[in-house]
């Protein structure tokens, strides 16, 4: 699958969102309002800063070396972003002292960032289930307290409260463009509440004694359940005819299209009924084309159409219509086989108009896009005067290597 | 043979309470809402501007179990919900179960796969990216002799149609849903979109909610 | 039969192509009903208004259905036209049974193409018109007769046509034989 080139749009519409995660994570850092980020590009100049500095070695990188290094932003952005990692000691003097010129960098916050980014690519979902399998950990940990225990139940009720708060709220503002936004957060919601029960399961297990932490954990998933239902059926009322496709990741789709059953495939048109070819022919059209048939003759190919505006143009020995034909002759050519040498092939003909006609047969075949047979011609050449032709170079007509595996 | 001369006992209800002039707008533009395979711009015909002649020509259509479809500036046709209801109940298919197939692989490569990925515009069945041939005829499950032969039935259908290729795009053939999908209503394009979603993530919560708004049926949103 | 189950006639017509049904039932109202010569069966075939049918597209200056091989198509359909048109001053339908071969040299004829191109031209367009119901093509026997959408064309149309029957080469009848490339 190629991604495609115009995702200009796309990149615009997104790029809000992962500014507000990132000044979302980053409030519970801020001194004061009002000192964070107001553009994501910033972000990348750090990122490009700290990479530099992952490039240069233990020697470390003077500001100036730094700037250079990160010379596709702007120099004046570039040298205040280096100040302020600076300052927070995310880049510091290789040695501390008054005339050192080279730096270093830290490396958890270049770690943080690429946290950071996977969490606005993929809107947190992988990381909830990490923060879950960790805290499982925790708890079965046989070194572990009640007090541990006790801990991860309050840090997972915490996180699934305010994920089912955040959620209810934007069904109840019937904030659309919000629930859009953080759809990706719904899908896979059952494992996720299914991995946060196992976690539950192990601490009553272990200290009965933390029921009722436990209990609020539990109504806390029933809430988070309950707010995800209300958002699907909000998204399901405002999607139109085909934005709910959206609200399913593309991968859904494709595992569904290429592992799916035929029979399953169809069941969804179902409902749907649709219209018989229907064409019309004037007998002004059929007049026309016997008129025209007799006067040009042998078959033209139109040279395709630069502005590309209309159906193909018409060929009358076209690859989308002979396909079933060819697909016929090189099954009756190969047989049971997987190959055939061309020589045999070849010798089973009788003049030379055949042989003529059998390779232009066989060459079609390669060349059409849609079948899965191929043409191999080899270094090597038969010659025998009493054959015809009389000589023959080393060929064989195949299945190709995509009709073997292609299938599944 | 007489009935060719224009005494259609279907019609001529509706026609009869028409001028003679307003009767050949009419039916000019059954024709071509009928017979034009791409919807009609409504600036063209009288009967599809006009919203008098339009609700007549619209009855006209429901004789025959059709019905005025809205596209975009335009207007075409389509079976109207009841009598599609009628003859897929009774387990009617208008397709063969392998068209059906390429047909659903078409919608999901060239229509929901965008979808998902952010890159379609507008609402519709018809625009979308290209559907690759590799795509039906060697990742799908659908045997490759049985594409063929469907995608031939569906592009005479107007079902699917050839994708234009960028010159030096590579060889391969590409299609995209052909426009006799404008002709679904705007429910059943709904229901097509609630289909799809039910056969490819049954679990998920937006199946859930999209049953239990057919079991608790509250008006169309 | 009520305005509803005509509705659903017409709509199975438009959805499934003409139908072919037992020839003693109702017939829809708006239909032309068909007899099969051997009166086996009757096929059913909305009777549009001429200001309502697919003619009257090219006269609002829009576009019809695009076919693949729009030409080898309409030059099939005449071949096949000229030979199962056997009494030319009668009505077209339901015609007679012609032989493919027969078929083949009128569409060799008026193509005038190397025989291998020209015999997979016209299988294809064959089934092209048998899936739209212009023709009925019986693979089995390889014969071919004219579809029930045939009968649609009205009589100033069947006169035009007449007219084109005249001008083309008639079917070779001693043309029996099966093109070997064909035969699989």
């Amino acid at each position: 699958m190629t991604e495609p080139v115009d995702a200009t749009l796309d990149q615009l519409t997104a790029e809000p969102a992962v500014l507000r995660l990132y000044r979302q994570v980053f409030a519970v850092l801020a001194r004061e309002a009002g000192a964070m980020i107001l553009d994501p590009g910033l972000v990348d100049i750090d990122e490009a800063i700290l990479e530099a500095f992952a490039e240069a070695g233990s020697d470390g990188l003077t500001a100036a070396e730094a700037a250079a290094a990160c010379r596709r932003f702007d120099p004046r952005e570039v040298e205040r972003r280096f100040g302020l990692l600076r300052d927070y000691k995310a880049i510091s003097k290789v040695v501390d002292r008054p005339n050192e010129q080279h730096y270093r960098a830290a490396f958890a916050p270049y770690v943080m960032l690429l946290f950071l980014r996977r969490l606005a690519e993929r809107g947190g979902q992988s990381e909830l289930h990490q923060l879950l399998t960790l805290e499982q950990q925790n708890a079965s940990n046989p070194d572990a307290v009640a007090a541990d225990g006790k801990a991860s139940i309050s840090r997972l009720t915490k996180v699934f409260r305010l994920l089912a708060n955040e959620l209810a709220s934007m069904v109840q503002r019937g904030a659309a463009e919000a629930l859009r936004e953080n759809a990706q957060l719904l899908w896979g919601n059952r494992s996720l509440i299914a991995q946060a029960e196992d976690v539950h399961a192990v601490v009553l297990d272990r200290w009965p004694g933390l029921g009722p932490d436990c209990a609020s954990l539990r109504i806390a998933l029933a809430a988070y359940a309950d707010a995800i239902e209300a958002a699907a059926g909000r998204l399901i009322e405002q999607a139109g005819t085909t934005r709910a496709l959206g609200f399913l990741p593309a991968e859904t789709w494709i595992s569904f299209a290429r592992g799916c059953r035929p029979e399953d495939l169809a069941a969804v048109l179902d409902p749907f009924v649709f219209d018989a070819p229907a064409p019309w022919f004037s007998p002004q059209a059929l007049s026309e084309a016997v008129e025209s048939g007799q006067t040009t003759g042998v078959t033209r190919f139109r040279p395709p159409r630069p502005d590309g505006s209309q159906e193909p143009a018409e060929t009358d020995l076209g690859p989308a219509d002979d396909s079933a034909d060819l697909r016929a002759t090189a099954e009756r050519l190969l047989g049971s086989h997987t190959r055939v040498s061309m020589a045999d092939l070849l010798d089973e003909a009788s003049d030379w108009p055949t042989c003529r006609r059998l390779l232009a047969e066989v060459t079609a075949i390669h060349h059409h896009p849609e079948l899965e047979f191929e043409l191999i011609w080899g270094d090597g050449l038969r010659i025998d005067p009493r054959s015809c032709p009389s000589w023959v170079s080393q060929g064989w007509f195949r299945r190709s290597v995509r009709a073997g595996t292609g299938e599944r | 043979m007489s009935l060719l001369t224009g005494m259609n006992p279907v019609f001529e209800p509706v026609l009869a309470e028409l001028t003679e002039r307003h009767r050949d707008e009419v039916l000019a533009a059954f024709a071509a809402v009928e017979h034009s395979p791409e919807p009609v711009p409504e600036v063209e015909l009288l009967a599809l501007r006009d919203v008098t002649l339009r609700r007549s020509l619209d009855e006209l259509l429901h004789r025959v179990g059709r019905t005025l479809v809205p596209v975009g500036g335009g207007w075409t046709s389509g079976y109207t919900d009841e009598i599609a209801a009628e003859l897929t109940g009774a387990g009617w298919y208008s397709l063969p179960m392998t068209d059906r197939a390429v047909l659903v692989l078409v919608l999901i490569h060239s229509v929901a796969v965008p979808r998902s990925r952010g890159t379609a515009e507008g609402d519709a069945w018809t625009s979308g990216q290209p559907t690759m041939a590799s795509e039906l005829f060697a990742a799908s499950r659908v045997r490759p002799s049985d594409v063929k032969a469907a995608l031939a039935r569906l592009r005479a259908a107007g079902l699917v149609q050839q994708a234009q290729q960028r010159a030096g795009a590579g060889q391969s053939a590409a299609y995209l849903p052909g426009p006799q999908l404008h002709r679904l209503t705007s429910a059943a394009r709904r229901r097509l979109q609630e289909e799809l979603i039910l056969a490819a993530a049954p679990s998920s919560p937006l199946a859930a909610a999209i049953r239990a708004r057919r079991s608790h049926p509250r008006g169309e949103g | 039969m009520n305005q509803q189950e005509t509705a659903l006639w017409w709509a199975r017509v438009r959805a499934d192509g003409p139908q072919r049904v037992e020839p003693g039932g109702p017939v829809p109202p708006g239909m032309l009903r068909l007899v099969e010569p051997d009166a086996a069966g009757v096929w059913l075939l909305p009777a549009l208004p001429d200001s309502a049918g697919p003619a009257v597209l090219d006269e609002l200056g829009l576009q019809g259905h695009v076919l693949e091989h729009p030409n080898d198509t309409a030059r099939v359909l005449a071949a096949c036209l000229r030979c199962c048109w056997t009494e030319p001053t009668g009505p077209l339908w339901p015609g007679a049974v012609a032989g493919w071969a027969q078929v083949a040299s009128v569409f060799t004829a008026i193509t005038s193409r190397d025989e291998v191109v020209s015999h997979r031209a016209l299988l294809a367009a064959v089934r092209r018109l048998d899936r739209s119901g212009w023709l009925l093509w019986d693979e089995g026997t390889r014969t071919i007769r004219l579809g029930p959408r045939a009968a649609a064309w009205n009589p100033a149309q069947v006169s035009a046509l007449r007219e084109l029957w005249r001008s083309m080469p008639a079917p070779d009848l001693s043309a029996a034989q099966i093109p070997e490339d064909l035969s699989q």
